[in-house]
């Protein structure tokens, strides 16, 4: 981390006056620090000899196809762009992750639908939703990334959704969809929880 | 009420990438209520005159910028607006110099420096990338201090989940350079519907199909033309971008009607203004064509001409014009003039055409267009074998700045819009070959459902359907452009500051990126240079005839004109070889139409053609010249349709209906002229109908009568021909046809000798001679030259004095060089007497030897085919010289004992080749035969089928709808676009052709046979109509596999293999006409 610097002051001196009784960073630009996954041992050839016999034993244990691996997809829709493969020794190239685009780390296996869901139309981020019979009520939110549908999959293509990043009163934050787009697709969207955050 | 500029626009001339045409966006933009449009596309200008003819329909509403997104070999982008012309012209400098320095062809290769350099006077809105990086921020600062105050930055919303950080960072670093914010969508396409499609252009562009193209998609549908509520509500917080997009339309005054033309100066010479130098001329050369009695008629008409030129100040156009015609007249290079204003009297005296005004009164129309405001525009038709010469010579005058080639835009068509999108899509290469199959010929709008079944396809299956949507789509997009064949833009400054030019297929030599319509739009000065066999065809007949007949002739205009033998043969159908009316369709209107004089060979050329025939013109005219039915039309419109009987038949009639009879304007006659040569018709038919509907009766005509035009002009669509080429190509009919008439020999030698050119193939021009009297010599190493020449005949015949002898050039696999070199031995050795003396020749090859001996031309010396064959074959190697090209033998050991006393050979009796086998071989070297017709073998066969010849069919004595059988070699093929999926065919036998009619029907039942059968047996009803006779087929018989038997002979049982095997296909070939 830089000091932090005052762009245009150079070489003035800086006078507190009285001292400074709140200071407030803002941060306009963030690298997301990349997580490393280290080895049980310190040498990376003893890692890999580790890792593939656990490999191998669990796989003798629990059956071949019991251990797998997860792959990146090229989709811009977040359910498809993730593919868990079994495992070999090929390491999956994952792509930096600053040039991906923010994605939460657990997925529900299927959407599940949010309720009584009050939005500004035609594409305000939710204020409260109503998930698994418990309502929030959303203080931050982030979004919306619009992602449409693949259109060559299917007969009729899905419609567009509109993700938001929304962080209820407690702290918990989801990733919530419309999909929908209000008057170019459909009058009556419906909202869903896709995602989590930490 | 928030207003705001789109002027982030990709279009599809941003090949492979916009997904909409420019005037798509254009007239959406308009429907949005945008203050301003820019279309700027990747390195080019080639879209932006689409966009502005788009643009003059709603130039009350909208406001259109023009410019281009420059794109440096690193990967920097910003959209450049000029403010004005010399801006524009610094542009397209610019992008001119990038395309020569690109590696490839249609590659534009520039750098930030150039920008740099070329940025005074233009608006620069820098599109940032994907990460702010400190080389973006530095080169915008270098901009912004190039072009103070005219240096923006591009914001779009890209729907990203931490858009407002983005653009927050964006505005920081505008601030931070001083380089203010301006809001852009980025379009790709002009609705969100067109999204598949863009993503199917970006499959074609990286090669992979769309599964596989992953993140090389949009993520969304959003890059389309954006109202400005809907802008201004994405830029909330950023109201200023959104304002300074109306700052930058209103700054930017540079129109495209700026361009006007400043014609080259060479032309003039010093001392006098262009008016008066083509005032001197003209009547210079009026004297010349008329002596020194100008008739008073042709006085006036030049006087007028002239009057209305100066008025329009078109002066410099017909002197350029004239420039280039005198200067292949000195070269002795064939040429006419054809086009609206080369049918003027001026045009006729300074020898840009042969239509004298003197006789051809009934062309009034001649400047109507010219009054109307309309460019002139002549195209020159040269022998087409020298127009490179007067190209050269264009570069030479004008220089290679000032001289280039328009362009063609080359489109999608449907075969490979199915193909591409196949593909991508990951349909395999069988289903796609299948769909594209599927209509023989062309597409109309889409592939109906019974087609795509019949292809054995599942209609239904939505990759299907999908597949034929988005390839209807991608039909009519443009694809790449090329160099135009013949249309030269010359202009006084140099053209790479009016229009960007890059480099053409010949070294040295340019095109720009605008096309003929393009420039016919904006004004520029083009001249069609284009090539014409029958100009060399008639060329050679005139170096034919005052070489053997001592004629003078040197134009066309020198020919005798009006003989009435000429009208007769051509009442007659007899017309094969003839200019423009030998095809069957035109045999078939002759006898009906039975032109007399000029005018209705200018008829005859143009009533032939799909727009008259579509447009049911054809059956009232002919009922109207054989007073059938009355001649009447308002007399209103006697200037127009008077000509014709009141049927119009040429397009500019169908123009001058709507002008003259409805009230359209100019401009409104143009787009309904376009909007009937779409593709598909939009729905803005219906409102033209109702316009000139309800024009017309405001003028007092009947509704019944506007009705029935319009109906006619529909019909018409883009294919009704205009008079004025058709009154040049008229010319050419009659003097082709006066040749053939009077000097069948040389029409045979000339046209002989311009193929391939015209309807049919030499075997047929060659027995069309011989049943006019004349008499045919088969190829002979001791007498033919490369080229087909005349001997005196042996029975010489009233005008007919010379014999045809048939040239080397019509034997398959001989090369020009090593004929010449035959031809020099023949010379120095006095003729040729043996083979022997061939073998020896220096340079002449055993492979020239074979094929002369296949092809039957040792008879001089006594050998057929067999022998000569024979003898060739045992020519010494060692004394057959090779030419470096031969291999060396297999045994060298062996050969040089051969010959040397120790193996004699003892000559050998041949069996003699039967007849058959002769002809056969006759047509597999030449394509033709002089001894034998191959259907003459077949008589008894074709007797037992009970066919008739095809002279005995003619007969009078066979009743009308007779149901007879006909058979006979397959010549030709058609099947129109406008007759409704019938197919035309022509058989020819050993006593003439016969012209089939095959409907639909009878058509799918024998698919097969009709399409690819060589030889052919028909069952039909006989129709006659005065002289026409055709063939309703109703059902077919291959026969061609008994042409085998010509080779195998007559005794061998008949073949059961399959039809379409091996030789036959390839020597009986016919000529198929989609």
């Amino acid at each position: 981390m830089q000091p932090p610097e005052r762009p245009g002051f150079p070489d003035q001196r800086f006078d507190p006056g009285f001292g400074f009784e709140a200071v407030r960073l803002g941060v306009t630009a963030a690298d997301p620090l990349v997580p490393r996954q280290t080895g049980f041992t310190l040498s990376a050839a003893a890692t890999r000899e580790q890792q593939a016999r656990l490999t191998d034993a669990l796989r003798q244990r629990l059956g071949s196809g019991s251990v797998r691996r997860l792959r990146p997809v090229e989709s811009h829709i977040p359910e498809q762009a993730v593919l868990s493969d079994t495992v070999d020794d090929a390491p999956s190239a994952w792509p930096p992750s600053r040039d991906l685009p923010l994605r939460p780390p657990l997925l529900l296996p299927k959407a599940e639908p949010a309720e009584d869901v009050v939005a500004v139309v035609p594409d305000g981020p939710p204020q409260r939703f109503r998930w698994r019979k418990s309502l929030h009520w959303v203080s931050h939110t982030q979004g919306p990334e619009r992602i449409a549908a693949e259109w060559w999959r299917e007969r009729q293509p899905k419609p567009t959704r509109d993700y938001y990043i929304v962080e209820d009163e407690a702290g918990r934050r989801f990733w919530l969809f419309r999909e929908g787009l209000y008057g170019r697709e459909a009058s009556h969207p419906r909202w869903a929880v896709h995602g989590f955050f930490p | 009420m928030t207003a705001y500029a789109e002027l982030a626009v990709t279009t599809n001339f941003s090949f492979l990438r916009g997904a909409s045409h420019p005037q798509e966006y254009v007239a959406r933009a308009a429907e949005l209520g945008l203050h301003a449009i820019g279309i700027a596309d990747h390195n080019t200008m080639a879209g932006v005159v689409r966009a502005y003819r788009e643009w003059k329909e709603h130039r009350e509403k909208l406001k259109l910028l023009v410019g281009t997104r420059l794109v440096t070999s690193d990967g920097f982008e910003t959209i450049a607006y000029p403010i004005d012309r010399a801006a524009y012209g610094r542009l397209c400098k610019l992008l001119s110099q990038g395309k020569l320095r690109a590696d490839k062809k249609g590659q534009c290769k520039i750098g930030f420096d150039d920008i740099l350099e070329a940025s005074i006077g233009q608006i620069l809105i820098s599109l940032p990338p994907a990460r702010l990086t400190q080389s973006f921020a530095d080169r915008l600062t270098r901009l912004a201090e190039a072009a103070p105050g005219r240096a923006y930055l591009g914001a779009i919303y890209g729907y990203r989940a931490d858009e407002p950080r983005r653009l927050g960072r964006l505005a920081e670093l505008g601030d931070l350079i001083d380089v203010p914010l301006v809001a852009v969508n980025d379009a790709l396409y002009h609705v969100p519907q067109r999204r598949p499609l863009q993503d199917i252009l970006t499959c074609i562009r990286e090669k992979c199909t769309i599964a596989e193209a992953g993140f090389h998609l949009e993520r969304h549908a959003e890059r389309h033309l954006k109202n400005a509520e809907e802008m201004a509500r994405l830029f909330a917080a950023y109201p200023d971008a959104i304002a300074r997009t109306v700052e930058i339309a209103e700054a930017c005054h540079f129109s495209l009607e700026e361009l006007s033309y400043v014609y080259p100066e060479e032309p003039v010479p010093p001392g006098r203004t262009p008016q008066q130098y083509l005032e001197e001329l003209t009547w210079d050369r009026a004297r010349w064509r008329y002596g020194e009695e100008i008739p008073a008629n042709v006085q006036t008409l030049l006087r007028d001409e002239l009057a209305l030129i100066a008025h329009k100040n078109y002066a410099q156009y017909f002197l350029t014009v004239y420039d280039v015609v005198r200067f292949a007249e000195k070269k002795g290079i064939l040429c006419q003039g054809r086009g609206s204003a080369a049918n003027s009297a001026v045009c006729y005296c300074l020898g840009i055409t042969a239509i004298d005004p003197n006789t051809s009164s009934t062309l009034s129309a001649r400047f109507l267009s010219m009054e109307r405001d309309e460019p002139p525009d002549i195209d020159v038709d040269f022998e087409h074998e020298r127009r490179e010469e007067v190209i050269q010579y264009l570069y030479e005058r004008y220089g290679r700045d000032r001289a280039a080639i328009c362009a063609t835009v080359i489109h999608y068509r449907p075969r490979m819009a199915i193909r591409e999108v196949g593909k991508a899509l990951g349909l395999t290469p069988d289903i796609t070959a299948a769909l594209s199959d599927t209509v023989w010929g062309s597409w109309g709008d889409g592939i109906p459902d019974d087609h795509i079944r019949q292809a054995g396809l599942d209609p239904a299956n939505p990759l299907i359907r999908q597949a034929v949507d988005l390839a209807s789509e991608l039909i009519g997009f443009p694809r790449h452009l090329s160099q135009h064949v013949g249309g030269f833009v010359l202009s006084q400054p140099p053209i790479e500051e009016t229009v960007p030019v890059g480099p053409a297929a010949m070294e040295g030599r340019t095109f720009i990126e605008w096309d003929k319509d393009d420039i016919d739009a904006i004004g520029l000065m083009k001249v069609d240079v284009l090539a014409l066999g029958m100009l060399s065809c008639i060329r050679r007949c005139f170096d034919l005839l005052n070489h053997h007949y001592q004629a003078h002739f040197r134009t066309i205009a020198d020919l005798p004109q009006d003989r009435p033998e000429v009208y007769e043969m051509l009442e007659r159908a007899d017309s094969i070889g003839v200019f423009q009316v030998e095809s069957r369709a035109q045999m078939s209107m002759l006898p009906r139409l039975k032109p007399k004089t000029f005018y209705d060979l200018v008829i005859e050329v143009a009533i032939v053609r799909p727009g008259p025939i579509q447009g049911d013109m054809v059956h009232p005219y002919l009922r109207r010249r054989d007073q059938i039915e009355k001649v009447e039309y308002p007399p209103r419109l006697e200037r127009v349709l008077g000509r014709t009987l009141g049927v119009p038949l040429f397009q500019e009639q169908a123009m001058q209906i709507a002008i003259v009879g409805a009230g359209f304007s100019d401009g409104e006659a143009d787009r309904l002229r376009r909007a009937m040569a779409t593709f598909r018709h939009t729905g803005t038919i219906h409102t033209f109908r109702e316009k000139f509907i309800a024009g017309m009766r405001a003028n007092g005509y009947e509704a019944d009568f506007a009705t029935r035009c319009f109906n006619q002009i529909e019909g018409f669509g883009e294919y009704g021909f205009p008079e004025s080429h058709a009154a040049s190509f008229a010319l050419l009919v009659y003097a082709s046809a006066w040749i053939k008439r009077f000097h069948p020999d040389v029409f045979c030698a000339a046209i002989l000798n311009s193929q391939p050119m015209g309807f049919y193939h030499p075997a047929q021009l060659v027995r069309d001679a011989r049943e006019h009297g004349v008499e045919v010599r088969a190829p002979d190493v001791n007498h033919s030259d490369w080229d087909c020449t005349l001997e005196p005949a042996s029975e010489p015949s009233g005008a007919v004095r010379f014999a045809v002898r048939l040239g080397f050039r019509l034997i398959n696999g001989l090369k020009k060089e090593e004929i010449a070199t035959l031809m020099a031995g023949r010379q120095r050795g006095n003729g040729f007497h043996s083979i022997e003396q061939l073998g020896s020749i220096e340079g002449l090859s055993r492979h020239t030897l074979e094929r002369l001996a296949e092809a039957d031309a040792f008879r001089s010396l006594g050998l057929d085919r067999r022998m000569a064959l024979w003898a060739v074959r045992g020519l010494d190697p060692r004394q057959l010289k090779r030419d470096g090209t031969e291999k060396e033998p297999g045994a060298p050991l062996l050969v040089s004992h051969l010959g040397d006393g120790i193996f004699p050979e003892e000559p050998v009796a041949l069996p003699e080749m039967p007849l058959p086998e002769h002809v056969a071989e006759d047509y597999m070297t030449m394509g033709l035969s002089l001894k034998e017709h191959p259907c003459t073998f077949f008589r008894p066969l074709l007797r037992r089928l009970g066919a008739l010849t095809c002279e005995e069919h003619r007969r009078e004595s066979i009743p009308q709808n007779a149901q007879i059988i006909v058979a006979g070699l397959v010549l030709t093929r058609q099947r129109p676009g406008t007759a409704k999926g019938v197919v035309f065919a022509t058989l020819e036998d050993e006593t003439g052709i016969a012209n089939l009619i095959i409907w639909r029907k009878v058509f799918e039942a024998n698919r097969r046979a009709a399409m690819s059968s060589r030889f052919l047996a028909v069952r039909g009803r006989l129709q006659r109509q005065g002289l026409v006779v055709h063939v309703v087929a109703e059902s077919l018989l291959d026969l061609t596999p008994e042409l085998r038997r010509l080779r195998d002979g007559f005794r061998t049982p008949p073949p059961t293999s399959d039809v379409h095997a091996g030789w036959d296909s390839r020597v009986f070939r016919s000529r198929d006409f989609h």
